[in-house]
């Protein structure tokens, strides 16, 4: 292949040839951004990166139900049968109770 | 093929060759990103998705919707125009003629 100079090239074809590449590569990003925003919707973070601007309930995703008190048996309030092997350390500190 | 299609061929192929033109996609990225380009493209995301809805939503969809806004928002399609363009990116263009030139002066002069 011959060698190319462009020293032959006024600004206006340079400027051309630059916006060409510049359209390509703007479209190109446009198509990877497109493909993000799809593969994190469809892997289920897309919501994650709008949380601060807004909430899951947008996209008709309901949010965690609270269920109030855990239930395990460590977490049982002082008084409660529990399961765990410990009964002392079921008791909340004396400044709970 | 004319005298200028060869020499775009050539110079596209050149920067393929030396990786130059990825080099290039990632400044132009980087640059979006720093301007607002891809948040002003996430919230127009928010709107298809929230439209289409989560579920149903597609490649295409997104592709439809998205690719035309991302070229509005920089002034692609009227090139006279990027120079003076009223929004806010409108320095993006300029600033990867100034690096595209001199990535020409150093792989062709």
């Amino acid at each position: 292949m011959e060698e190319i100079s462009l020293a032959n090239l006024d600004t206006n074809k340079l400027e051309a040839i630059a916006q060409e590449i510049y359209i390509d590569l703007i479209e190109d990003s446009c198509l990877g951004f497109c493909f993000e925003v799809h593969r994190a919707v469809k892997c289920g973070y897309f919501y994650l990166e709008f949380a601060e601007t807004g909430s899951v309930k947008d996209f008709g995703i309901q949010p965690v139900e609270d269920k109030g008190a855990c239930r395990l048996p460590l977490c049982s309030l002082p008084g409660e049968s529990g399961n765990g092997p410990d009964q002392q350390l079921q008791r909340s500190p004396p400044e709970f109770q | 093929m004319n005298k200028d299609a060869q020499m775009r061929a050539a110079i596209n192929q050149k920067l393929i060759e030396t990786g130059e033109r990825e080099r290039l996609k990632e400044l132009l990225r980087a640059k979006l990103i720093e301007c607002g380009w891809k948040d002003q493209l996430k919230a127009h995301c928010k709107e298809v998705i929230k439209e289409k809805g989560l579920e149903h939503v597609t490649v295409d969809d997104l592709v439809a919707e998205i690719t035309p806004k991302g070229r509005v928002y920089l002034g692609v399609g009227q090139f006279t125009q990027i120079m003076n363009c009223k929004y806010t990116f409108s320095g993006i263009f300029t600033y990867f003629f100034v690096e595209a030139c001199r990535l020409f002066t150093k792989l062709f002069y």
